[in-house]
């Protein structure tokens, strides 16, 4: 495996920020909703480590608290897209037909619609909370996985294998199952890794906006909220969650690229 | 002997589709009016080129496609249960078994859609059915790319075999091996009908391996059946030009 | 004096910084108008053998250690640019698969046009002319129409006829052809053999001819030489192979052709 550069460097970004984010309890001792009004705006120190924001609250507990808040959002919004995607998509692909037919149409409709701007509409209107991002980015993104499936489905479906399988009486659920899911996964699975990055992308978007995660629950978009008007005095503000985020996509990138290699 | 099946002026025609509705718009038809039937404990052969339609038949017949018109007719005393009672050899030995599944759970799941053996005694059904093909028990968890393609078609005649078929149709079975397994596959292949009493539907283009062990034999040709008769006859006798031909060019 | 003449060849893959042999000391002569069969079951090596002669090879191959005299020179000492003239000039391949080595986006008359001028040195009119003769000598009908159709409206058969007008093109003196029927019905396989004999005799070349299926050797071959595992195991004239076979591998190869090659 570590032949594979790109997994290699993908895990290991990935297991740094899991690591963060399950250990910040043990990683700080500041508790990251908690305001000091006599350090506000200080700089990197020994006691702080990455310095303290507008409400004296300390930088680092809040990356790494934010990291939980971003990376489940992240993986969550990707597992709903994925479910729903597999699902439509290799019902889609196995029965053929009008069905098929159908969803295709949904699915080019969908994507008429520029994503981002539509998340951006439907948060608007409704009540900001994690449940209701994991959902907005779910339910928008399923059609790459729905698309992904239903070809590699459709290729699979003509292969000696599956002829087999149905010749020896097996249902049409175990089919889709047992023999075409594990062998139509891979493509889905790199993009589901792909697409964990995007979706932490789209929270950092929403929640800088202010219409994703709410403060003095930290998530690195929110804290990025405050570097508009901080950007002059305080650097450490805008650099360390940008970085943070910059980073952790970059590792699912990577990841991504080492499972495409993996899978080949 | 009894008739087992038999296929009643089967046609195939393929459609061309088009459009948010699937419209027809046109057809390529595969199989034109087929006449075949089968007997109880024969051998039969049909002899086809590439493009002939012999594997829509094999796929008409198990009821894998359907057929445009026509009928499958099974003897309703032979054949109880069409996915168990009649099974396939494909030709790709490479892709007629799941890559991502071991040889044990490959094997074990006939018996397990039929609920041929209860449960405890799978694991010794699956050892007894690869010692049948001449594979021995340390296949069980490995997977199809770890073998040759003649003993990936061992696995796949395991496979069916484990279904406790009466039929056997068996579409270019040994084509894609090598020269000396393909002989050790036919002898094989003849030894267990002998053993285990079966019926075959033997599907070739070579007309060598088909004298060995068909008895009776359909020669097919661009979707229709040109000449049928006994082993004997066709070899002796060929009537239609077309299977006058196909002798001509493996003798010559 | 032979025409082709190959000593001691070795050929390994690297495969993860380790060397596995491939072929090994393999000798193989062929004179000037003679069919040899080189056959074998696949994974024999036969097809790397043949490569090597001009140094085809995949990518993670590597003579080793050998010689390919042809014509008096050592083809494996010359470089890329010089190999380049021999291959399609003076040795030409077909192969098994002649859709897949047809270039799917030229129609079959520019592609036969190109080698004609690459080795020919004509202009377009007279290339256009001679690929039309080609073509009519591979009893191909409508040869014009053919001009300008694509390899993948074709069917197997006709394509091969194609490849082997396209190898001819140059008048080569050895023509190595790698199971060039064996993806073909046995009808067409019989016409595409009778061409191939056609071709030889009109034309006068070598034939080094590889395949794994005996009862196709016997009706072509002058001499045979059998491969077994990388290297060459038995080398004699046609009949006696069938009659006096002498390495166990021959004989099983001939088992199995009395069983299964033979009506």
């Amino acid at each position: 495996m570590i032949g594979n550069k790109s997994l290699f460097l993908g895990a290991a970004i990935i297991i740094f920020f899991t690591f963060m984010a399950l250990a910040a309890p043990f990683l700080t001792e500041y508790e990251p909703a908690l305001i000091d009004g006599s350090n506000l705006l200080m700089p990197p120190s020994a006691r702080h480590l990455l310095g303290t924001d507008s409400l004296g609250r300390d930088l680092a507990s809040r990356i790494f608290y934010g990291a939980r808040i971003s990376l489940s959002i992240g993986i969550l919004a990707v597992g709903v897209a994925t479910v729903l995607g597999v699902f439509f998509g290799s019902l889609a692909a196995f029965y053929g037909g009008i069905l098929d037919s159908l969803l295709m149409r949904l699915v080019d409709i969908m994507l008429c619609f520029p994503t981002f701007y539509l998340i951006l509409g439907i948060a608007a209107i409704t009540q900001p909370s994690v449940f209701n991002i994991v959902l907005i980015i779910g339910l928008t993104s399923w059609m790459q996985p729905a698309r992904l499936i239903r070809s590699e489905i459709l290729s699979l479906k003509e292969r000696e294998f599956i002829q087999a399988a149905k010749a020896i009486g097996a249902s049409n659920m175990r089919i889709i199952l047992r023999h075409l899911l594990p062998n139509a996964l891979g493509p889905v699975l790199v993009n589901a890794t792909l697409g964990i990055g995007g979706a932490i992308m789209v929270e950092s978007g929403l929640s800088f906006l202010g219409l994703g995660v709410q403060p003095p629950i930290p998530s690195w978009g929110n804290i990025l909220m405050e570097s508009k008007s901080t950007l002059g005095v305080a650097w450490w503000i805008t650099v360390f969650p940008g970085l943070a985020i910059l980073i952790t996509i970059l590792g699912f990138n990577f990841l991504a690229e080492g499972l495409k290699k993996k899978i080949g | 002997m009894e008739k087992i099946l038999e296929l009643r002026n089967i046609s195939k025609v393929f459609s061309i589709e088009r459009g948010l509705f699937k419209k027809e718009i046109g057809g390529l038809k595969a199989l034109d009016n087929i006449n075949l039937s089968l007997n109880e404990g024969a051998v039969c052969g049909l002899v086809g080129e590439s493009g002939s339609g012999k594997t829509t038949l094999a796929k008409i017949l198990l009821k894998l496609i359907p057929a445009t018109s026509g009928e499958v007719w099974f003897n309703p005393n032979k054949i109880t249960r069409l996915r168990k009672d009649v099974q396939i050899i494909f030709q790709n030995p490479y892709a007629s078994l799941n890559p991502k599944m071991r040889i044990f759970e490959i094997i074990s799941e006939p018996l397990v859609i039929h609920q041929i053996v209860p449960r405890h005694q799978i694991k010794d059904r699956v050892i007894q059915l690869l010692n049948r093909v001449g594979l021995d028990a340390m296949a069980f968890s490995r997977y199809p790319r770890q073998f040759s393609g003649g003993q990936r078609q061992r696995i796949c005649i395991a496979r069916a075999l484990a279904a406790e078929p009466k039929v056997l149709v068996l579409d270019e079975p040994i084509s894609s091996l090598d020269l000396t397994v393909q002989a050790e596959m036919l002898d094989f292949f003849i030894l267990l009908k002998e053993k285990l009493e079966l019926t075959y539907l033997f599907i070739s283009h070579n007309l060598a391996v088909i004298k060995r062990i068909a008895d009776y034999i359909y020669v097919i040709k661009e979707g229709k059946i040109v000449e049928e008769g006994t082993s004997w006859l066709i070899f002796d006798q060929p009537k239609h030009i077309y299977t006058q031909q196909l002798l001509a060019s493996a003798k010559n | 004096m032979a025409l082709l003449q190959i000593k001691n060849l070795n050929v390994s893959f690297l495969i993860n910084g380790e060397s596995l042999p491939v072929i090994s000391g393999v000798n193989l002569n062929i004179g000037e108008n003679e069919t040899l069969v080189l056959a074998g079951e696949s994974g024999s090596g036969k097809t790397i053998t043949s490569l090597s002669i001009t140094k085809l090879l995949p990518k993670n191959s590597v003579v080793t250690s050998g010689e390919v005299h042809f014509l008096g020179t050592d083809l494996l000492q010359l470089k890329e640019s010089e190999l380049c003239r021999v291959r399609g000039a003076e040795i030409a391949y077909v192969f098994q698969e002649p859709t897949s080595f047809l270039n799917p986006i030229f129609t079959i008359g520019n592609q036969l046009m190109e080698v004609i001028i690459l080795h020919q040195g004509v202009d377009r009119d007279a290339a256009y002319s001679i690929a039309v003769e080609l073509l009519r000598q591979t009893k191909l009908s409508s040869p014009e129409r053919l001009m300008h159709s694509y390899p993948h409206q074709l069917s197997g058969g006709m394509n091969q006829r194609v490849f082997l007008a396209m190898s001819l093109a140059c008048r080569p003196r050895l023509l190595i052809a790698d199971e060039p029927t064996t993806a073909l019905d046995v009808t067409v396989e019989a016409e595409i053999l009778r061409l191939l004999k056609e071709f030889k005799d009109k034309l006068g070349f070598a034939l080094l001819f590889i395949t794994h299926n005996l009862s196709l050797a016997r009706k072509i071959a002058d001499r045979i030489c059998i491969m077994y595992q990388g290297r060459i195991v038995e080398e004699a004239g046609v009949n006696d192979i069938f009659t006096a076979p002498r390495h166990p591998h021959t004989q099983k190869l001939l088992w199995a052709y009395e069983k299964i090659g033979r009506l």
